[in-house]
């Protein structure tokens, strides 16, 4: 065999083993988004609809927003597999990173794959279910179709990455006339892929023509005059190059990062200026300029999810660096290596005790307890954690019956027009709404809130009893159960 | 090597940086934690920190 695809499995089983390794439990928990997409795929697994009753939707309803529904009908596969659980959920962003692995490390070599295997920003993002992981690895495929002249199969994968997350919706149209432009010799060529890419968009760009569709790109997008909004792009624009936010501090999001590692590894800044100084493709650079316009284009200021494919330009050019010192000090390369992955250990360690609230792991447990009392009143108040329902619908498998019936033939006749959303649910003997004490406390029924929802007054001056607390996994208290006096 | 480590002893650690230490040793399997969690690991931290906050374009 071969020495390049010996290191290319290597590589590949690397990256796979620091994706695949507890991966449900680490990040412990579920968070609202990853548990809307898993019941989605259970949901259409058993109904054909999603959980709002949408028969086959190109967009599912993401509570106040709409997200893309491609990540769910390809977890229906596992979920019908194995059931609907953490794993399976994650399982395919997982598949799409260490594939992204692979891939890389054909186009560009053994070390731009390893440089993906290791890199902090890659392994978080396939070790939860995000749809962004799955169009990042699709649009990358697509680019790598592209120059090896596989035009047809590249704009299919181009048009899928649109459909699997809203950041590649946006730049894909732009990257293909970027290459209208860029080849102009070869536009007779172009002709069809393009035809292939408007037709499969088609779909997409129909239902996005409804302004609901687009209210969360409305709500990220920030206001001012054109001047104050040009001055904030440029700031966010380069923001996403600075060596401080790619190198040393994480993702200012704790939901979309590690504690202490950025992006890349500290040291990778110095492999990165020498992968600058070498010869590269200029398309290397276009990607990374064009990939950061989702980014920019939003008010958050340093959002790693919408600008993955810069990552991975950026990433092969570290990979040349990195070989480049590789093949003159060996030793001490590897040695960084290792110790990198040791800062990346110590980093899952914090992410899974430290994160765990932040995971929402305290309503795995509460999940248990509500699917244990079935025939009581239990009233969780939604203050702090706005759509519970989907999380108790997640662990304890409610049939999508239960979540659809809550919506009329009228109102899924009009799916793509809903952007209002309320937090707030009634189902079976569960009511998630803030409590109303004059109602709650004098019922029987057991009474769910966090210490600011429930303070120690009220539970003396309704006569409460305290059943549990909920810790989270660092053994935080997160969650009180109290039991009314009737 | 000498004068990294000089380096990392320039950062004074506040009574909660070692607080945090101690919570935090509790999350790794007891034979690794202090290998993970010590002085040396926090301040090399904040250094980092340190230094690469003065490479921010965006900051201008």
């Amino acid at each position: 065999m071969p020495s390049k695809i010996k290191q290319l499995i290597a590589v590949f089983l690397l990256g796979l083993l620091l994706r695949v390794w507890d991966l449900s439990g680490n990040p412990a928990g579920v968070y609202v988004d990853e548990a809307h997409l898993g019941y989605t795929a259970y949901s259409l697994l058993h109904t054909g609809k999603d959980s709002y009753g949408k028969s086959w939707p190109i967009m599912t309803k993401l509570f106040g927003s709409y997200s893309s529904a491609l990540y769910s009908y390809l977890t229906v596969l596992p979920v019908g597999l194995m059931g609907l659980n953490i794993f399976t959920t994650r399982l395919l962003s997982a598949v799409s990173g260490s594939l992204l692995v692979l891939i890389a490390g054909i186009a560009f070599g053994p070390f731009t794959g390893l440089v993906i295997a290791v890199s902090p920003v890659f392994i978080f993002f396939s070790r939860a279910a995000f749809e962004a992981n799955l169009a990042l690895t699709l649009l990358i495929i697509s680019l790598v179709l592209f120059f090896r002249s596989r035009l047809s199969l590249s704009a299919l994968f181009l048009s899928l990455s649109a459909y699997a997350y809203h950041a590649e919706k946006l730049i894909a149209p732009i990257i293909l006339i970027f290459f209208w432009g860029f080849y102009r010799s070869a536009r007779k060529q172009l002709l069809v892929p393009v035809l292939i890419f408007v037709i499969t968009q088609l779909p997409l760009w129909m239902v996005s023509l409804n302004p609901a569709v687009n209210q969360r790109f409305y709500e990220l997008s920030y206001s001012g005059s054109l001047p104050e909004k040009t001055l904030t792009f440029i700031n966010n624009y380069l923001g996403y190059l600075s060596p401080d936010n790619l190198f040393s501090r994480p993702d200012p999001d704790v939901q979309r990062s590690f504690p202490e590692i950025s992006v890349f590894y500290w040291w990778m800044i110095i492999p990165a200026i020498m992968g600058l100084a070498s010869k590269k493709p200029k398309l290397i650079f276009l990607t990374i300029f064009l990939s950061i316009i989702p980014g920019a284009v939003t008010r958050d200021y340093f959002s790693t999810i919408r600008v993955l494919p810069a990552f991975v330009g950026m990433a092969v050019l570290i990979s040349y660096g990195l070989k480049s010192l590789f093949i003159r000090w060996p030793v001490p390369v590897v040695i960084i290596i290792i110790f990198s992955l040791l800062g990346l250990y110590s980093n899952l360690c914090l992410l899974k005790f430290e994160r765990s609230s932040v995971w929402g792991y305290q309503y795995r447990q509460l999940a248990e307890f509500v699917g244990s009392h079935p025939d009581e009143n239990v009233i969780i108040d939604n203050s702090r954690q706005k759509p519970l329902y989907i999380l108790l619908a997640f662990y304890n498998r409610w049939p999508p019956s239960l979540l659809q019936s809550r919506y009329s033939a009228s109102w899924l006749a009009d799916y793509y027009s809903h952007p209002e959303f309320s937090s707030d649910a009634d189902i079976r003997n569960i009511s998630i709404r803030p409590i109303d004490w004059k109602k709650d406390a004098t019922r029987s029924a057991f009474l769910i809130g966090d210490k600011l929802a429930i303070s120690p007054d009220q539970i003396s001056e309704h006569h409460l009893r305290l059943v549990t607390w909920v810790a989270d996994l660092a053994g935080d208290p997160r969650l009180q159960i109290l039991q009314t006096g009737y | 090597m000498k004068f990294l480590l000089s380096l990392l002893l320039i950062w004074e650690l506040t009574p909660l940086d070692l607080h945090r230490i101690n919570t935090r040793r509790n999350y790794y399997p007891p034979p690794l934690a202090r290998f993970f969690q010590n002085k040396f690991t926090v301040r090399f931290t904040l250094m980092r920190n340190a230094i690469f906050s003065y490479i921010r374009p965006d900051a201008f």
